[in-house]
């Protein structure tokens, strides 16, 4: 059930949402999104680079950020705003866990506003998207 | 002396880009990262819903947002030093969902440019616009030239 805007209070957590990445879930999401760079999909240049192999695009990490959002409130739509900054990267074989916690509620000319801090962290507690802010509008 | 990125390219505009949404691909994005959410997904509950039709992931503008960065990476004015180039932060206002057969146009500038410590910094802003005219997505990116451009 969709979280209603009266239950909600300042520190609740949303359901945290974990995965861990294998290198067939970057070509997948190369596919889908165009990116084809070589640092998502080569390891070998990866490599040759300097990053030690592939890295996840920054936008997955992202959008499933946002996917956390959203199974939380359910309707897609209620999301209005999302910012996040790449702070390091996410790799094949990584476990990471996307959180999120509310920080602000308000009603402004009739919009129910939810605010909340939200970010995502690999298994060794390395911050891979900080500084996150997200808006929603039940 | 290193070259540092001129601050006079703040401003300048780059040709708009089109995009139609298609069911399709939109549900191959959502899958891509594991998103079974019914409004992407189940046609029916889409029909029922307040949107009238299944409506794209938020973070699908990622795919016809920021699909005008190709331009300012390749601007041969700017000449980005694309080998040390990484995405540092991105920010998106959604204003209104994206369904199957809307028709997007988004113009995208850039808003800032500015150096801290060794690098170098550009923001791009990319406003997305639906065949009805209406404001759906506000997007920007800042990139990081690692040790300046």
């Amino acid at each position: 059930m969709a979280p209603s805007f009266e239950e909600i209070k300042i520190g609740d957590e949303i359901p945290r949402y974990s995965v861990q990445l294998n290198q067939m879930m970057l070509w997948i999401y190369a596919g889908a999104s165009g990116d084809f760079n070589l640092i998502h999909v080569d390891k070998e240049f990866g490599e040759k680079v300097g990053l030690g192999g592939t890295i996840a695009h920054g936008l997955s990490n992202m959008a499933r950020l946002s996917k956390t959002i959203t199974d939380w409130v359910e309707d897609p739509g209620a999301l209005k705003y999302l910012a996040v900054r790449f702070a390091a990267p996410a790799r094949p074989g990584d476990t990471i866990t996307f959180w999120g916690r509310v920080t602000d509620k308000k009603e402004e000319d009739g919009k129910k506003i939810v605010v909340l801090d939200v970010g995502a962290e690999n298994q060794d507690g390395v911050q891979i998207l900080t500084r996150g802010s997200a808006r929603v509008e039940l | 002396m290193r070259l540092v990125l001129d601050p006079n390219f703040i401003g300048k505009e780059y040709p708009p880009t089109e995009y139609e949404i298609g069911r399709e691909k939109m549900r191959e994005y959502a899958r891509a990262v594991e998103d079974g959410n019914p409004y992407y997904h189940e046609k029916d509950f889409g029909l029922k819903s307040r949107y009238g039709d299944n409506i794209a992931p938020p973070c699908f503008a990622s795919v016809y947002n920021l699909m005008g960065c190709a331009m300012m990476f390749m601007d041969p004015e700017l000449k980005l030093n694309m080998a040390m180039l990484v995405h540092g932060e991105q920010e998106f206002e959604f204003h209104k969902p994206v369904k199957p057969g809307d028709v997007i146009t988004t113009r995208g500038k850039i808003v800032d440019i500015y150096q801290k410590g060794h690098n170098d910094f550009i923001v791009y802003e990319a406003r997305s616009f639906n065949q009805d005219g209406e404001l759906v997505t506000v997007g920007r990116a800042t990139f990081v030239i690692r040790g300046g451009n």
